[in-house]
């Protein structure tokens, strides 16, 4: 450091200054030092060493809410005692002055989460297992590809169902309609079709002596056209149906073409591994429907308080710390998702009840949501049918009271459950989900008797699978040529037709593009700390459609 | 280098000689290490990650699959000296309170409340306090008590101390939330002692695991025996058990009691 000094006269200060000897002392001071041989030195920065940690750490620790929302609407009966001195009666008063039979709803205990009491005379409840009585919820990922699954399409609009393979592509049903004074072949796929404008599709025929054609136009995520010319195939007339692939080049064929499958997931925890708490403070928007039940309209003369319904919200947290270290996902990359999975049990006996108790055929039905049509109930989930089976769930049952009842077990680490349906393309890198799986569970009959046919049971479907995104895969595809880019990622995809490497990057943690793509999780004690909310929906899957007036519809008038 | 001179008498016996090949070189690449053993001293000297993020320890379920706990606070009736007095001078009511203001919950009853405190040894002079549960005077089990001197009784539940604890219901105090890590307790076990405050006469009143009319020597008791329950943690499914004397208490018929501690009158 520099100084500049000036020392001046006295008299050059002020005019009656004296002039005075002045002793200057200079102080030579270094501010290097020498080096020494072999010292190294190490700069450590906090936010380089925290970055450092959080990028290295493989280890996530996992929470969320969840917003369970069911409407408890499928009225039935039981002539197991335990059940109707439970039930929610629909009309009391006409069950003990008419028809003598206590018709009602199960009590809100058969949905929640947590629940709070067992059923007198049936089966009492442990507190240690409230959470565990109703649902089992796991952490799981996608492991692996099932190219095999055997799936069920209807087109309600021209009541056109059939089989397909998953791997065969998407299932779609032709329609003749007309755009602009021009007449088109409407494709009604199944499920999301992830076309974009200029897109390929292969067809299982020729067009034209052409299996491969491109596509005029697109509608929405499931319906695209192309322009009528005048096809007179048998293929292409309305209601004609088939399968067909996306391909994005037509000069390379090989390449660019999806494949489809089915996800299978793995299982990495089990039912000790988690806690579901009621949160205090939050409720879902809907009612509670409350009723007091007084003695003289009980079958068994005893007064009570039950609920139809329930708004509560349940927290959840996985305790076990999930390490992503070594796991590989279904299409050999890194993992960039883990999952919740959720898997009905209902020990108190009201669901769950196999088809053929005497097979290994579990009583969860799977489907996806292109089998939820709108004015029916798809053949898909008829109980006859073996491929609708999610045979990876195991059941159990126990007798009470002389009567046999149903229930699902607990999952084992290393278990697998069917996932969504998704789309892979190689070129474009990238993983697509086009349907999402659902589970149905079934009432028992046997012992609710819902009025449906054992063939077509009523129950109630709900999402299996509802994502942690961990990491996240740029929106742009790196390419090099070998040799040309060090630390080419080893999940890259060699393009034979472009020789070169094609791959995405994988985001750091805290890194957000502009597309906001990417993930900036909290790190905390060595772990990434991920909090998900859940909107759990059970929707009744019923035999009978519900009344269309259950929602009354908005009446305008001078009122407003 | 040794360099020896050997010399060998001719003589019909074989002879065998040992060259010692000494080796003088070091591994390629061996400065390459340097940068791990910078990186491997730069994580001693700064602070490694220590997970202190805390877990709910819920009271683990006996074996006739019941998981509730059970706490039974006992006060000392004043009415008789303690040298006269025998168990049945304890009461499982809040002595201090009468029925009526139990009932309506007056000030001065709803803020008292029982205080377990959690050590780490039940060594007094060296124990250090690792974190305290609350029992609200207000959501302990209730008895019916009439409330009024009228003729005609006015019969209340009112609240005792004694409490029913478990995952449903009552919960108050049931859940102990402890580290994840479970390498900072030793032995994974705490020392349970508790104090009851009075907001009525603004002090706290210490308990006792054991009432001092059954103890030879009443005011000279071994803290350390007398103050303190076992709780154990069990990492393995995240609950605890309390103990007394290698004994496992805490169910409906062995209750995890305490006494109120009197002080010798001069």
């Amino acid at each position: 450091m520099s100084y500049n000094i000036r020392y001046l006269q006295g008299v050059d200060k002020f005019k009656t200054n004296p002039n005075q000897e002045i002793n200057v002392d200079f102080v030579l001071e270094s501010q290097n030092k020498e080096l020494i041989e072999y010292d190294r030195t190490a700069i450590v920065n906090l936010d380089d060493r925290f970055n450092k940690e959080r990028q290295e750490s493989t280890k996530f620790r996992l929470s969320g809410k969840i917003t369970n929302i069911f409407n408890n609407n499928i009225l039935g009966f039981s002539n197991y005692t335990p059940f109707t001195n439970n039930l929610f009666y629909d009309n009391p008063i006409e069950s003990l002055t008419q028809t003598n039979q206590w018709t009602g709803f199960p009590s809100k205990d058969e949905f929640v989460f947590l629940r709070k009491k067992g059923i007198e005379g049936h089966k009492t409840l442990k507190p240690y297992n409230s959470d565990k009585y109703n649902w089992n919820i796991y952490v799981t990922y996608p492991y692996k590809n099932n190219y095999e699954k055997t799936l069920r399409y209807t087109f309600e609009g021209l009541n056109v169902s059939f089989n397909f393979k998953v791997s065969d592509g998407i299932p779609y049903v032709i329609t003749d309609e007309e755009l602009n004074g021009r007449n088109i072949k409407v494709f009604n796929c199944g499920y999301k079709h992830n076309l974009n404008d200029n897109d390929f599709i292969e067809l299982k025929f020729n067009i034209n002596n052409r299996d491969i054609i491109q596509i005029d136009g697109l509608i929405d995520d499931k319906k695209f056209f192309i322009y009528d010319i005048g096809y007179e195939q048998i293929n292409l007339l309305q209601g004609s149906y088939n399968t067909l692939k996306r391909v994005i080049d037509i000069d390379n064929i090989e390449e660019t073409k999806s494949k489809y499958y089915v996800r299978v997931h793995k299982v990495l925890s089990t039912q000790e591994d988690y806690n579901i708490n009621l949160l205090g403070f939050e409720n879902n928007p809907f009612f509670n429907e409350k009723k007091l039940f007084y003695d003289v309209l009980t079958p068994n003369n005893k007064q009570r308080i039950e609920l139809k319904n329930d708004n509560k919200i349940n927290s959840f947290i996985i305790k076990k710390d999930i390490d992503i270290e070594n796991l590989f996902d279904n299409t050999n990359r890194p993992i960039t998702k883990l999952y919740i999975s959720f898997v009905n049990r209902s020990e108190f006996g009201f669901f769950n009840r196999p088809f053929n108790t005497n097979s290994s055929d579990t009583s969860i039905e799977f489907g996806y949501g292109f089998n939820i049509l709108e004015n029916n109930i798809d053949e898909w989930w008829d109980r006859n049918r073996i491929e609708n089976k999610e045979n990876n769930i195991p059941f159990n049952s126990y007798t009470s009271n002389g009567v046999n009842f149903f229930y699902n077990e607990f999952l084992e680490e290393g278990d697998e459950l069917l996932g969504d349906i998704c789309e892979y393309n190689y070129y474009e890198f990238k993983e697509e989900v086009l349907d999402d799986i659902y589970h149905k569970y079934s009432y028992n009959n046997s012992v609710f008797n819902t009025g449906s046919s054992s063939i077509k049971a009523n129950g109630i479907l709900y999402k299996t699978h509802y994502p942690y995104t961990i990491k996240d895969y740029s929106d742009y595809i790196e390419t090099a040529k070998t040799g040309e880019v060090y630390n080419i990622p080893e999940y890259s995809y060699f393009s034979s037709k472009d020789n070169n490497w094609r791959w995405r990057d994988i985001y750091e943690y805290g890194f957000i593009d502009t597309d906001n793509i990417g993930v900036d999780y909290p790190f905390l004690n060595g772990k990434h700390s991920i909090f998900y909310d859940i909107k759990f929906l059970q929707k009744p899957l019923l035999v009978k459609p519900l009344p269309t007036n259950i929602i009354n519809e908005i009446i305008q008038d001078d009122c407003e | 280098m040794i360099v020896n001179k050997y010399r060998f008498s001719n003589t019909t016996n074989n002879k065998f000689i040992n060259i010692p090949i000494e080796v003088n070189t070091e591994d390629l690449g061996i400065g390459d290490m340097l940068s791990e053993y910078e990186n491997d001293i730069v994580e001693k000297v700064i602070n490694p990650i220590e997970d202190f993020e805390i877990f709910k320890f819920s009271h683990k379920e006996r074996s006739d699959e019941t998981s509730d706990i059970n706490y039974e606070f006992n006060f000392f009736d004043y009415e008789i000296s303690l040298e006269n007095a025998d168990i049945n001078n304890y009461s499982t009511r809040f002595i201090n309170f009468s029925n009526r203001e139990v009932y309506y919950n007056s000030n001065s009853f709803k803020n008292s409340f029982f205080k377990l405190d959690f050590y780490d040894t039940k060594e007094i002079e060296t124990q250090k306090i690792l974190f305290t549960i609350i029992l609200p005077t207000n959501t302990g089990d209730t008895v019916v008590r009439n409330i009024t001197n009228q003729i005609v009784p006015k019969n209340v539940n009112i609240q005792i101390p004694s409490y029913k604890l478990d995952y449903i219901g009552n919960k108050e105090g049931f859940f102990i939330y402890w580290l994840r890590n479970e390498n900072y307790l030793e032995n994974n076990k705490f020392y349970m002692s508790c104090k009851f405050f009075d907001a009525k006469e603004g002090n706290f009143i210490r308990m006792i695991n054991e009432p001092q009319v059954n103890l030879a020597s009443p005011y000279a008791i071994d803290k350390s025996e007398k103050y303190f329950y076992e709780v154990k943690l069990d990492y393995t499914d995240k609950t605890y058990e309390v103990y007394k004397d290698l004994t496992r208490i805490g169910s409906e018929i062995n209750k995890i009691k305490f006494f109120e501690y009197v002080n010798e009158q001069i």
